[in-house]
């Protein structure tokens, strides 16, 4: 028992430290911020290493990791949603640029424009634009109906293709000296 | 015929992303077709803006990890692994260091499938750990040789003499006890009139079949290793290749005639 145990943790722990740029990845994008996303990582990979039992052998790992990785986010929102005071806001900017904090990398345009999402639509439009999953596993992932996802998918690019179009993600105040 | 309905944009978007069935792929295709311009550019956006993503964070998959996210794929880390798995976690995150991870471990990959059992993963640590110590490379000084083999086959749980192979050109500085997960294994250290060292890691032997002398590598580090139902040896350095195996040779007899 020792033996198979052994290999099929060893597999376990490769698979996620393969998947590991994966999630760098896709918590950038979502984020867009350096230090957040290395931290929401972080939490994730602790949490499946400590619970690489709890991986159904039908799962790939990538799901299981983005899983996890999303319900480290959730987590990690509700607990900054009991500090109100202190807590950055993340959502609900409807064509605000919210420009990355990070600051020591721009991602440019295609950035402040996903800043002006809803964290929902961001999460469908990145999921499936970025990471290439299909709808079904976007929908498990994000433990919404395949219906859900389609609609903040649709809703998200639409939005996307129109600041991008017109330069809305810009920030919004625009001052012009006046001779 | 009935006039080709417009498509909605939730179809639009599950056409471009292929999520559509053969035939319902076929008529919205033929809807777009139909369609005004407008459509036909909702079409192509889902995939101009993939690239425009690819573009923006691929950068992301090619950075190391953070060193404390790194860490956490090293063997010493304990866990909180349940129960069962927890004894195996060692082992298993060498091996996990060991294949294709090794960016992780902050370690410089290693080709092919030359990394060896797990004994040769941690002669090739602590080769990197002490052979660069300049002032306490050993616990022990090689003076005595006879009763630094004597302390080391005690602790180990296994007999042997230390290897003395001035002939390959090295002399015995010293050695050290070390603990490889929780079990004893020793260390000891041979320098050339260079300055050059090597060092021999023993473990005791599990009782495997006698091996074939092998070869793995780490970044610019070699090692030659054996087993033989006692021992568990490896023998690790930077020279050249050729030299190295002379050596490993060399310490193989030593330990035969021991």
């Amino acid at each position: 028992m020792g033996a198979a145990l052994d290999r099929s943790v060893a597999e376990r722990k490769n698979a996620i430290a393969g998947e590991a740029p994966r999630l760098m990845r896709y918590a950038c994008a979502l984020l867009r911020d350096r230090r957040e996303a290395e931290d929401l990582v972080h939490d994730c990979i602790v949490r499946a290493l400590a619970n690489l039992a709890s991986w159904r052998e039908d799962d790939s790992p990538r799901k299981w990791l983005f899983t996890i990785l999303h319900n480290v986010h959730v987590d990690r929102m509700r607990a900054r949603a009991r500090r109100p005071v202190t807590a950055p806001l993340e959502d609900g900017f409807e064509g605000v640029g919210v420009p990355a904090h990070g600051a020591d990398v721009t991602f440019g345009e295609i950035d402040r424009a996903l800043a002006a999402l809803p964290l929902e639509q961001r999460q469908c439009v990145l999921l499936i634009g970025l990471e290439g999953m299909g709808y079904a596993e976007a929908a498990g992932m994000l433990d919404v109906p395949v219906g859900t996802v389609m609609s903040r998918l649709s809703r998200g690019r639409e939005r996307l293709r129109v600041l991008l179009e017109h330069g809305v993600a810009r920030p919004a105040t625009v001052l012009r000296r006046i001779k | 015929m009935s006039a080709v309905r417009t498509l909605s944009d939730i179809e639009i978007n599950a056409l471009a992303d292929g999520e559509l069935s053969g035939e319902a792929a076929a008529e919205a295709r033929l809807a777009v077709a139909a369609g005004d311009e407008a459509q036909r550019a909702a079409l192509a956006w889902p995939q101009e803006l993939s690239g425009q993503l690819h573009l923006a964070y691929d950068g992301a998959l090619a950075e190391a990890l953070p060193s404390r996210t790194a860490r956490l794929f090293r063997p010493a880390l304990s866990l909180p692994l349940p129960k069962g798995i927890r004894r195996f976690a060692a082992a298993a995150a060498i091996a996990a260091a060991a294949a294709g991870a090794g960016y992780l471990a902050g370690m410089q990959s290693v080709g092919g499938d030359a990394q060896g059992p797990g004994f040769v993963q941690a002669a090739l640590g602590a080769h990197k750990v002490y052979a660069s110590e300049v002032r306490h490379p050993v616990e022990v000084a090689g003076t005595d040789s006879e009763h630094l083999g004597k302390w080391l086959s005690k602790r180990l749980g296994a007999d042997f003499e230390v290897p003395q192979i001035k002939d390959a050109g090295f002399t015995l500085v010293g050695g050290r006890l070390l603990a490889e997960a929780a079990r004893p294994a020793a260390l000891l250290m041979y320098e050339d009139g260079n300055g050059r060292r090597v060092t021999l890691y023993i473990e005791k032997g599990q009782g495997a079949a006698e091996s074939a002398m092998r070869h793995a590598a780490s970044g610019t580090l070699d090692a030659y290793y054996w087993t033989n139902g006692a021992l568990a040896c490896a023998l690790t350095g930077e020279l050249d290749d050729a030299g190295l195996k002379l050596v490993a040779k060399t310490v193989y007899a030593a330990l035969e005639r021991g």
